[in-house]
């Protein structure tokens, strides 16, 4: 209700300043009443116009009036009017006379909308690369070669072969798919991106894993690769799984693709040891890269944000979501290549940047949406009112609805049966209404559609009836009836008469449920005073709410204390200073130094919180809490660390030059291993910030003194998005890269001190020995001692000791447990950049749940009948937001307890009861009366 | 079968049910003798809507003393069918799933339930012998989360009862027993699943029944009779079929840890069936046990808590931990026990306590130790 769409519009032009800009929109007619369109699908079914669907990539076809994708928002259909036959030549008229609600149209005009805004956020993507200028790859010539984005659609259920994959010209599955990495990307030649994508080699690596499930037979699958950059994540261990099931990984760039008379693609490649191969594919996928379209450029330059050479938005590493315009802000791949998690952190993190702009006319325009008093239901036995539905010939062509309608009749309880036609277009549901006050009916049955897609709209109708919400059934007769057995029309017909009887069989026994609404505390904790920490307690202060600060170390800063520069070269020290400045002085922010948290309670938006600051404990009441308590760079130990006080880690490096770097000057040597306690068994995940760490450290070597050998033993090197460039700089300046295998690491000898580093060179096939000066270890970031913390708030930590977001993409900044985020190096390695990006999107989501006086709960949650309960714990052990309890009773008995602003109603301790003690409302005896019902014919 | 008027005129007000009822002893206000003498002056009265009357365990403690002989579990039996009828139901544990595949095996089901038999040991088609596994390979699933893998009950009983020289009938077409059912006042589903069974049995040509599960034998003996009239074979369970058989056969048995074990009887098995015998005799053939009773044995027995899968609260969960505690203070190191449900509940109920007791089946118990 607050977010209104302007689909089919384009910016013309933004004027005012940050607070205050106006906004011009051209709004393309749609040709489709929105209101009215509710999305059945007659028009497209009838219409004769054909052209290629754009969303499948051109790979089939899609009508003239369609929707875009099945998931499209909103989901209404619009009209392509280059290709409709009444737009173009005045013939046809199809959909309009098949369209049931009278939806269509055709006199809509281009509309010119002028909105106002305080703040405007930039999100406008990219396109992946067009690979049809490229010769060597024959995209444009070869059927059998496709883009990633193509092989996407493919391997689709809902795409153009169901999921098949299918060879040309004779459909026959391949046997053999090869992977070309870097396809317009890493690539100043072919094209003029020097960047890397950063997401092409995960999903190279997972498109390789599903085609694997898709194709029955034997199958082959072969990434060709430079360096694999599974940074993110847990990505490294799909990696690992990756090899594991047989996925070739082949170190080298095929350099031209040719086609036999069968129209396989026949690869020439050069191994890395210099053998010449020439390998035959029954298919290739080109894993193409980001770019940002011309014309958006020129669209966003002119609104006067600047680009850089790469066109992407310029942002800094202290402000990531900031571009040069003020009250405009950037998140996603236009800032740069990036995969959805980090998209998703900076979405959040530049919705927290333009909500701190706005902070003080805060719900100035929210609309809130006002229901008539709930009526007491509870004594009243159930009069359920039952809509069948005809959607009008989705259901209504396969299932005799009117049967249907009249067997409903015949059911207990049941007070009202009415057909509809559309049961959720606007006029029916307001008939619904006065049906439902007329009748007196307390409880609703809608056979229909899925309650997915329907069920929270039907819900309102409730509460605008005056009913519970939660006095709602929904029988899907179109997916699981008219949909699956359109064959058998008098079968589906039989199993939606079953289906009502069991939804009214429920419905009768539903009651109503409350929804429990507690106060909000509106302050908000962060633990961990590190970059993150700081940047998180700075946010929620300046979006108004009083914050508490604990680090438990005597100092602010964390990491960033040892560091001299980002990746692209901003001072670190003088940035970090300026922002512990600004933390301490903020009025709204508590900072409690050399403090640890011991103890909390309570849920979200009531949090109380123990920390102890020496020995003195202090509680803490707050609605929300932040959790940066980072990682550090761990003490390795190989490479003679700690035994030649030439063998630094990268982080002392730093110090160490930030000190005085006159030492360089006098070196003759210096060497870079990487991967030092990472990508290993132990710790198989990559650390992330190392390789761009150490090229930038070899840069400041060849700065210093350019006469100095500088070499970076590496296994990949892992420079994503535009850091690409510092490696480029590196070999441009010198540094020598050597790779080496986990399986044949460099060794490091002290002989008549003289420090020597042995490895061998896969190209050359030899070993090297290298005499150095100086040898910096890229160590592995490792996770600080989490367990307690996530103990205390019940949260979750990965296989690594790191903690475990609510979802790997969608949800990055959240735990399953409300009220509770996730900031900076404990979620994960990250450079500054990332981690101050996160720790706003953290403030972001802190603050949807900080601005409101109270929150709901829901009323769909588990409950425990204490005599049935054993006490047996097996709830706890399965919950997983720590929302049921097994507590001592005075009789000595154990017996397990709810508390419903932690439960989300998932019904896991319910299936873990052995008893039936634990139980979700609606979900009891209410299905055991279902599973009869359904038993009975 | 109901109970007469007569029956329940029998009850003398002795109280000696409900002072052997484990039920009475934890639940407040639940009293065998209150009941009866609540129908007499009632007979169809609130006792139908009470939850009492899904209480009782039928463990039949209370019909094995009482001096007149009124077999309380019978009684609870006939009104829990009339009470069905006016909406008064079990809380039925296992969110049902049990009483579910029952009343799934009534509709009539193509069954897959033998491929662990064809595994495990020599089975036939059609015989002189009938192996009644009962529904343990549907426990074998359901029970998982207790780290039991109760199938290896059955391949144990299949392979002694290859020991013994016969290849017995194992049918996909043996239906539960209908005790759940029965038990929980359903009627028309036992009804259904025993005319099923004889079908069954029938078909296979089988002289003799030999029941894994006390329940079962228990219900043939008792409902199935009852029903049918004399059953046109023998029936027989397991642990008197191997007492009687192993002796003779060419298998000896050799303790492979000595140790002191104790033995739960069975309600079914031992009050029911009045087998206490077989059981204990079998455990003597393994050399190096030694049979330590718990304080409450044979007729005297407590019961694992509770039965046909409903009902089951702290109330059971209390009984059941005294259990343990008088096999612990017996000095035993195992409990065997003859039936599936008993090893069920007795597992479930060391969970989130300190009882760290070995649980057996006594099959299983035997073909660890063969020789």
């Amino acid at each position: 209700m607050n977010i209104q769409l302007h689909t089919l519009s384009t910016v013309q032009e933004i004027k005012g300043e940050a607070g205050d800009f106006t906004i011009s929109i051209k709004k393309a007619p749609r040709y489709v009443d929105m209101d009215k369109c509710i999305a059945c699908g007659e028009c497209s079914k009838k219409c004769p116009g054909k052209t290629p669907d754009e969303f499948n990539e051109g790979l089939d076809k899609r009508k003239a009036i369609y929707v875009a994708y099945p998931q499209a928002v909103p989901l209404k259909y619009v009209i392509d009017p280059s290709r409709c036959l009444k737009l173009a030549k005045g013939k046809c008229g199809t959909c309009a006379r098949v369209c049931p609600t009278g939806a269509i149209n055709y006199e809509d005009k281009e509309e010119i909308i002028t909105l106002n805004a305080g703040a405007v956020i930039m999100a406008a993507g990219f396109r992946p690369f067009d690979p049809s200028a490229l010769d060597n790859l024959q995209y444009s010539k070869f059927s059998n070669v496709v883009t990633s984005i193509e092989f996407e659609r493919i391997l689709s259920a809902g795409g153009p072969t169901s999921g098949h994959i299918e060879c040309f010209p004779d459909k026959s599955e391949p046997e053999k798919i090869a992977w070309l990495q870097c396809v317009g990307s890493r690539d100043q030649n072919k094209c003029n991106n020097k960047y890397c994508s950063s997401v092409c080699c995960m999903y190279a690596v997972k498109e390789a894993m599903m085609a694997k499930d898709h194709i029955s037979g034997e199958f082959e699958a072969s990434v060709f690769l430079m360096d694999m950059r599974t940074c993110g994540k847990d990505f490294e261990k799909y990696y690992e799984r990756a090899k594991d099931q047989g996925v070739c990984f082949v170190r080298s760039r095929i350099h031209t693709i040719t086609e036999d008379k069968d129209h396989k693609l026949i690869c020439t490649y050069v191994t890395e040891d210099g053998k010449n191969v020439k390998e035959i594919f029954d298919m290739v996928v080109l894993s193409v890269g980001m770019e940002t379209p011309a014309d958006l450029a020129k669209v966003v330059r002119d609104m006067g944000i600047e680009l850089n050479a790469n066109n992407f938005v310029k942002t800094s590493s202290f402000s990531p979501v900031e571009t040069s315009r003020k009250g405009f802000y950037v998140c996603g791949a236009l800032q740069e290549p990036k995969d959805i998690p980090m998209a998703v952190m900076e979405a959040s993190a530049a919705a927290c940047d333009a909500g701190t702009s706005l902070s003080l006319s805060r719900g100035s325009l929210t609309k809130i949406r006002e229901y008539p008093e709930e009526k007491d239901v509870s004594g009243e036995d159930p009069r359920i009112g039952v809509f069948v539905c005809n959607c009008g010939t989705n259901i209504g062509g396969i299932v005799d609805v009117p049967s249907v309608a009249a067997y409903a009749k015949t059911l207990d309880h049941v007070a009202y049966v009415e057909e509809n036609m559309f049961t959720c277009s606007q006029d029916t549901q307001d008939k619904v209404k006065k049906v439902i006050r007329e009748n007196n009916l307390n409880r609703i049955v809608i056979a229909a559609c899925t309650p997915r897609t329907h069920e929270a709209l039907f819900q309102e109708t409730l509460r605008d009836s005056g009913l519970n919400k939660y006095l709602i059934e929904m029988a899907n007769i179109r997916n699981q009836c008219s949909w699956v057995h359109s064959k058998e029309p008098g079968l589906a017909t039989a199993k939606s008469k079953d289906l009502v009887r069991i939804a009214v069989t429920k419905a009768a026994l539903m009651m109503p449920l409350s929804q429990p609404t507690a106060g909000i505390m509106q302050k908000g904790l962060v633990i961990g005073g590190g970059v993150t920490g700081l940047t998180a307690a700075l946010g929620l202060a300046s979006q108004g709410f009083f914050t508490t600060l604990v680090e438990k170390n005597d100092v602010l800063g964390g990491n960033a204390l040892s560091l001299n520069h980002t990746w692209n070269g901003e001072p670190v020290a003088e940035n970090l200073s300026a922002l512990v400045r600004e933390v301490k002085d903020h009025p709204m922010i508590e900072v409690l130094t050399n403090t640890i948290v011991t103890s909390t309670s309570g849920f979200i938006g009531n949090f109380k919180t123990m920390v102890a600051t020496g020995k003195k404990d202090k509680v803490i009441d707050h609605g929300a809490v932040i959790i940066a308590t980072g990682a550090r760079e761990r003490k390795p130990a190989e490479y003679l660390y700690g035994e030649d006080e030439r063998v630094l880690t990268l982080l002392e490096l730093d110090l160490k030059i930030a000190g005085d770097s006159g030492f360089v000057k006098t070196m003759d040597s210096a060497v870079f291993i990487q991967c030092v306690g990472s990508r290993e068994p132990k710790r198989p995940y990559c650390s992330k910030v190392c390789c761009t760490h150490s090229i930038k450290s070899a840069l400041k070597f060849k700065e210093l003194n350019p006469g100095m050998e500088v070499c970076v033993i590496y296994r990949d090197i892992r420079t994503y998005g535009q850091r690409e460039e510092l490696y480029r700089a590196a070999r441009d300046k010198g540094v020598i890269f050597i790779r080496y295998n986990y399986e044949s690491k460099p060794v490091v000898q002290k002989q008549d001190g003289i420090l020597s580093v042995t490895v061998k060179d896969h190209v050359l096939g030899k070993d090297l020995e290298i005499r150095t000066d100086l040898i910096g270890l890229a160590s592995a970031i490792a996770p600080g001692d989490n367990a307690a913390l996530a103990r205390m708030f019940k949260l979750s930590l990965n296989d690594d000791h790191f903690f475990m977001e609510a979802h790997a993409k969608l949800r990055p900044v959240d735990f399953a447990t409300d009220g509770i985020f996730l900031a900076g190096m404990a979620h994960y390695p990250k450079p500054v950049e990332e981690s101050i990006s996160q720790a706003k999107a953290a403030v972001s989501r802190a603050t949807v749940v900080l601005s409101k006086e109270t929150v709901t709960v829901d009323g769909v949650v588990s409950k425990v009948n204490e005599a049935l309960c054993r006490g047996c714990g097996a709830c706890e052990e399965t919950c997983a937001f720590g929302a049921i309890v097994v507590n001592e009773l005075t009789n000595g008995l154990k017996a397990a307890n709810v508390q419903q602003a932690l439960c989300k109603g998932c019904g896991a301790c319910s299936v873990a009861c052995p008893t039936g003690a634990a139980s979700v409302f609606h979900y009891d005896n209410e299905v055991l009366s279902m599973v009869e019902t359904a038993l009975d014919q | 079968m109901q109970l007469s008027k007569q029956q329940i005129d029998y009850c003398m007000e002795c109280g000696v049910c409900t002072g052997s009822c484990p039920v009475a002893m934890e639940l407040e206000g639940f009293s065998p003798r209150g009941m009866i003498k609540r129908t007499l002056g009632e007979p169809d009265g609130n006792i139908l809507q009470s939850r009492d009357i899904w209480a009782c365990l039928s463990c039949s403690r209370c019909s094995d003393r009482c001096p007149v002989g009124i077999d309380f579990p019978r009684f609870i039996r006939t009104y829990r069918n009339k009470a069905r009828q006016k909406g008064n139901l079990p809380k039925f544990s296992h969110h049902g799933q049990f009483h579910t595949i029952t009343a799934i095996q009534a509709k009539g089901v193509k069954q897959d339930r033998i491929g662990w038999a064809k595994k495990a040991g020599k089975i036939c088609e059609k015989g002189d012998y009938f192996y009644f596994t009962g529904c343990i390979t549907y426990y074998d699933v359901g029970f998982k989360y207790l780290d039991l893998n109760m199938i290896q009950s059955a391949e144990n009983n299949l392979l002694l009862l290859n020991k013994t020289g016969i290849e017995p009938v194992v049918s996909n077409d043996e239906c539960c027993c209908g005790h759940d059912a029965f038990w929980s006042g359903d009627d028309d589903t036992f009804s259904t699943l025993a005319e099923k069974n004889m079908k069954t049995i029938a078909a296979a040509g089988a002289k003799t029944v030999i029941f894994g599960c006390p329940e079962g034998y228990s219900m043939f003996r008792e409902a199935y009779t009852e029903k049918f009239g004399s059953l046109p074979f023998e029936i027989i369970h397991i642990t008197e079929f191997l007492a009687r058989e192993l002796p003779n056969a060419d298998v000896s048995f050799k303790s492979k840890v000595k140790k002191t074990v104790t033995f739960q009887d069975p309600c079914r098995l031992g009050r029911r069936s009045g087998i206490y015998d077989a059981p204990r005799d079998l455990i003597s053939l393994v050399p190096g046990t030694d049979l330590a009773e718990m304080e409450h044995n044979r007729e005297n027995a407590i019961c694992c808590g509770t039965t046909a899968w409903m009902e089951c609260s702290s109330c059971s969960k209390s009984m059941q931990k005294d259990r343990l505690k008088e096999a612990e203070a017996a000095g035993a190191r195992m409990i065997i026990t003859a039936c599936p449900k008993c090893q069920i509940h007795l597992t479930c109920a060391k969970k989130n306590t300190d009882h760290n007791i070995d649980i057996m089946d006594l099959g299983s118990f035997l073909a660890e130790n063969i020789d």
